[in-house]
C-alpha cells in the first residue's frame, strides 16, 4: 500500500468515525427539526468516507483530507449563519428554541431596513469606510508600485512593517487616540473616525496593492509599449485590463474591512448619530424594538454585500488573499 | 528595407562592470543577424535597448542611418517577440496577434484578418486562434508571440530567445519557416539565443556577447574557424575547442601531450609570453590510423592513454586526460574567475571516427594538423593566429 493510498484510508475512517458520532449524538440527544442537520452532517461524512475508500487507489487530485476539512469549515460557518438567521426571523417577541428556523417572520428585516438609528449607523459606517479607503488606496497604490517595481532600498524593511501594522492591537491604540481626539474637542463626530480608520484601511491596502502589483504582467507593458502604443494606449489596453480589476477588488476589501471595524468605532463615538454598524449592533440593542431579532437581520443585511463581492470576484479575491491558491 | 546600426553602445551597471560595454554592430537591411552567448550576458538588454524600452548611458543607435537615441518605440517602428512571451491573458489568440497591428489607425481589418490567417497557418497555430494564453503550452505561447511580432509590419524584427521553448522536431520547423518568411519578406531581424548550434545555422551573420561585451561578429564559419579570442573559441562548438596551456620554447611549443614547431610568423607574435593557451577543436585531433589522420602532412602528433570514450550515436569522443602544474592552474582559474566562465578542463577530448572500437584504457596515437593550432594570449585573450 503506498503512503499516499494509507493517508486516504486514514482519513476516510476518520470522516466515518466522525459521522458515526454525529449521527448517534444526533439520534439519542437532538429533537427535531434539528436532528435533520445533525443528520446531514452524518450523511456527508459518512459519504466522504465511503467516497475516499472507493477512491483510495487512484491517482485523483483532491486529498480526501481537504475535503474533509472544508466540509467541517462549513459546517462551523453555516451553523452559526443559520443560527443568525433562526434568531433574525424569529416572532416579535419568542426566542427560538431550535436551530433551524420554524415560524419565520421577516418583521425584524423590515424593522432593521427602516430602523433611522441603524440607517445612521450604516450612513457612518460607510462614509468613514468609504473616505478611508479612498485615502488609504491613493496612499497605497504608489507605495505599492515602488514596493515591487522600483529598486527602494530597504524595501523589505518596509514590508515587514507593513505587514506587522495589520495585526496592530486596535484596542490598545484606542485610548490613546480617543484622548486625542477629545484634546482636540472633535469626539463624537463622523470626521474624528476618519484619521483612526486609516490605522485599518492603509496597512491593508498596501498589504493588498503589493499582492495586485505582484501579479501583473509587467514584461506586457513593455511589449505594448514596443508595439508602439500611445501612453493613452497603453493606459487603455494594458492597465485598464490588467492592473485596475486587483485594484479595484482590493479597494472593496479594504473596504468591507474599514465598515467592519467595531474596536474605533465603539471608542470615538460618543453618540447614535456618529457610531458605526457594527458598535451600533453591539452597544445600542436596548434602544431597538425588536432587540436580538433585528440586531440579527441587521448583520445578515450587511453581510450581504460581502457574500455578494465573494460570488462576483471570487478568483480574484483568492488570488489577491491566498496566492497559493491561484 | 531597413538597416540598423548601433555605434560605442553603453550602459553603465551598479558595479564597476558595465551592462552594455561599448557595443558596436551594423545589420544590413534584409539581414538576420543572432546574438549568442550565456545567459546574463546582455543580449535581452541589448534588444530593449534597441527598441527604445531601456535608456543607454553613451553611444548612438541608427535606424536607416538616422540616429533615434531620443525616439520612444513608437518612432523606431521595431517588433519584438520577448522570451517571457507578453501575451495578453484576457485576449484569444487571434486577438494577440491582432494586437499591436490595431494600435495603429487605419489598419484594414480583412487585410490584417488574412495577415494573421497566414501567420498562424505557418506558425500552426490554426487551430488555437480562440484559445486564450492560459490554454496554451509554453512551446504554443512562443510560437503565439512570434507570431504577433511578425504579423506586424515593423521596419524590423528583434526576437528574444524565440525558439527557446519549442521541442527539437518543432524548433527546426519553426526555425525554416521564419527563415523563409524573413528571406521572402525581405526582413531585417536581429535573435538571441543561447544555443549556439542554432546561432551557426539560422543566421546570416552571428555576433558573440558575454558580459555586456560583443567578443566577435561575423559569418557563423568564421567565427567557428577563426575565433577572435579565447572565449568566442571556447564558447562555439560542442564539445567546445579544447583549450590547453602551453610554453614556447625557442621555436617550439610545448603542450600537455604534444610539441608544435612554431613559423616565424608565430613566433613573432608570441614574442616574449613565458605562457600561453593553445586551441585545438575535437574534430581536428585525428585517430593516426583512421582515414582523416593518414591524409594530415604537416602534423603534430603524440601518443597517450584513453581516459573515456563518449559514444553519441552518429560521432564519438575520446577523452585524454593531462596534468597542469600547480602555478599554471592558478594562472588558468584567474582567466576563468575574470570571465566568469569555465574555459580549461584538465582533458583534451578528440573526435573519433563512428565506427571506431577504441575503448577506455587502450592507447591511441592523435595527429593535428599544425594549422589547426590556435594560439592566444592568456592575458588579452586575443587569437594570435589570426594574423598568419
Amino acid at each position: 500500500m503506498t503512503p499516499s493510498v494509507r493517508s486516504r484510508l486514514w482519513a476516510s475512517g476518520i470522516a466515518f468515525v466522525l459521522g458515526f458520532a454525529v449521527a448517534n449524538y444526533g439520534i439519542i440527544r437532538v429533537s427535531r427539526p434539528d436532528l435533520w442537520i445533525w443528520i446531514g452532517l452524518a450523511v456527508v461524512l459518512m459519504g466522504t468516507s465511503a467516497a475516499g475508500i472507493l477512491f483510495a487507489d487512484t491517482r485523483s487530485g483532491l486529498s480526501i483530507w481537504s475535503i474533509i476539512g472544508v466540509e467541517l469549515f462549513a459546517v462551523f460557518t453555516l451553523v452559526p449563519l443559520l443560527w443568525t438567521f433562526t434568531v433574525a426571523t424569529a416572532p416579535s417577541g419568542t426566542k427560538p428554541r431550535t436551530v433551524w428556523p420554524q415560524d419565520v417572520s421577516w418583521d425584524a428585516f423590515d424593522g432593521a431596513l427602516h430602523s433611522q438609528i441603524l440607517q445612521d449607523a450604516a450612513v457612518t459606517s460607510v462614509f468613514v469606510a468609504g473616505v478611508a479607503t479612498l485615502v488609504a488606496m491613493a496612499l497605497a497604490i504608489p507605495a505599492a508600485y515602488a514596493l515591487v517595481r522600483l529598486p527602494v532600498r530597504g524595501r523589505r524593511q518596509v514590508y515587514a512593517v507593513v505587514t506587522a501594522t495589520l495585526f496592530l492591537p486596535l484596542l490598545a491604540l484606542a485610548g490613546p487616540i480617543t484622548d486625542q481626539v477629545l484634546a482636540l474637542d472633535k469626539f463624537g463626530s463622523r470626521v474624528s473616525l476618519l484619521p483612526p480608520a486609516l490605522l485599518i484601511t492603509l496597512p491593508l491596502a498596501i498589504w493588498l496593492s503589493i499582492t495586485v502589483f505582484r501579479d501583473v504582467p509587467w514584461s506586457l507593458r513593455d511589449s505594448v509599449r514596443a508595439d508602439g502604443a500611445t501612453w493613452m494606449q497603453s493606459f487603455v489596453r494594458f492597465a485598464l485590463p490588467n492592473v485596475l480589476p486587483g485594484v479595484f477588488v482590493a479597494g472593496l476589501l479594504v473596504f468591507v474591512a474599514g465598515c467592519n471595524d467595531f474596536v474605533l468605532g465603539a471608542a470615538l463615538s460618543a453618540d447614535d448619530d456618529s457610531r458605526p454598524l457594527p458598535a451600533t449592533l453591539m452597544l445600542a440593542t436596548g434602544q431597538i424594538e425588536t432587540s436580538s431579532s433585528a440586531v440579527a437581520a441587521a448583520g445578515l443585511l450587511w453581510l450581504a454585500p460581502v457574500i455578494l463581492l465573494l460570488l462576483v470576484f471570487p478568483r480574484r479575491i483568492t488570488q489577491l488573499l491566498g496566492r497559493s491558491y491561484r | 528595407m531597413t538597416s540598423i546600426e548601433v555605434r560605442n553602445l553603453t550602459r553603465a551597471g551598479k558595479g564597476s562592470r558595465p551592462l552594455l560595454d561599448d557595443v558596436s554592430l551594423t545589420v544590413p537591411s534584409g539581414e538576420t543577424l543572432a546574438i549568442t552567448g550565456p545567459p546574463g550576458a546582455g543580449k535581452s538588454l541589448l534588444l530593449k535597448t534597441l527598441i527604445g524600452l531601456e535608456d543607454h548611458t553613451s553611444g548612438d543607435i541608427l535606424i536607416d542611418d538616422v540616429v533615434v537615441n531620443a525616439a520612444g518605440p513608437r518612432r523606431r517602428d521595431l517588433a519584438m517577440v520577448f522570451q517571457d512571451y507578453a501575451l495578453h491573458p484576457h485576449l484569444d489568440v487571434f486577438d494577440n496577434l491582432a494586437f499591436a497591428a490595431t494600435l495603429r489607425r487605419g489598419y484594414d481589418r480583412r487585410e490584417l484578418s488574412e495577415r494573421i490567417n497566414d501567420v498562424a497557418e505557418f506558425l500552426a497555430l490554426g487551430e488555437l486562434l480562440d484559445l486564450k494564453p492560459d490554454d496554451l503550452d509554453d512551446a504554443q505561447r512562443q510560437r503565439v508571440a512570434l507570431g504577433r511580432s511578425l504579423v506586424r509590419d515593423a521596419k524590423a524584427y528583434l526576437l528574444d530567445a524565440p525558439f527557446s521553448q519549442q521541442s527539437e522536431r518543432v524548433r527546426t520547423q519553426v526555425r525554416s519557416v521564419t527563415s523563409q518568411w524573413q528571406q521572402e519578406n525581405q526582413r531585417t531581424s536581429i535573435f538571441t539565443t543561447n544555443d549556439v548550434a542554432e546561432a551557426l545555422s539560422t543566421a546570416d551573420r552571428v555576433a558573440v556577447m558575454h558580459q555586456g561585451f560583443i567578443h566577435q561578429v561575423g559569418t557563423p564559419r568564421d567565427l567557428y574557424e577563426r575565433p577572435a579570442d579565447m572565449f568566442v573559441a571556447g564558447y562555439l562548438g560542442s564539445p567546445p575547442m579544447n583549450l590547453v596551456p602551453a610554453f614556447p620554447m625557442g621555436r617550439q611549443l610545448v603542450m600537455p601531450l604534444a610539441t608544435m614547431l612554431l613559423d616565424d610568423n608565430l613566433l613573432e607574435r608570441i614574442g616574449e609570453r613565458g605562457v600561453v593557451v593553445a586551441g585545438i577543436r575535437p574534430e581536428h585531433c585525428y585517430d593516426a590510423t583512421g582515414q582523416g589522420g593518414q591524409a594530415v602532412t604537416d602534423r603534430v602528433e603524440f601518443t597517450t592513454r584513453i581516459d573515456d570514450v563518449e559514444w553519441r550515436g552518429s560521432s564519438q569522443f575520446a577523452y585524454l586526460g593531462y596534468d597542469i602544474a600547480p602555478q599554471v592552474e592558478d594562472l588558468l582559474n584567474e582567466v576563468e574567475d575574470l570571465l566568469e566562465f569555465d574555459l580549461f578542463q584538465n582533458f583534451l577530448v578528440a573526435e573519433l571516427a563512428p565506427e571506431s572500437s577504441l575503448r577506455p584504457g587502450m592507447s591511441i596515437r592523435v595527429v593535428i594538423p599544425r594549422q589547426r593550432v590556435h594560439v592566444f594570449d592568456p592575458e588579452t585573450g586575443e587569437n594570435l593566429t589570426l594574423a598568419r
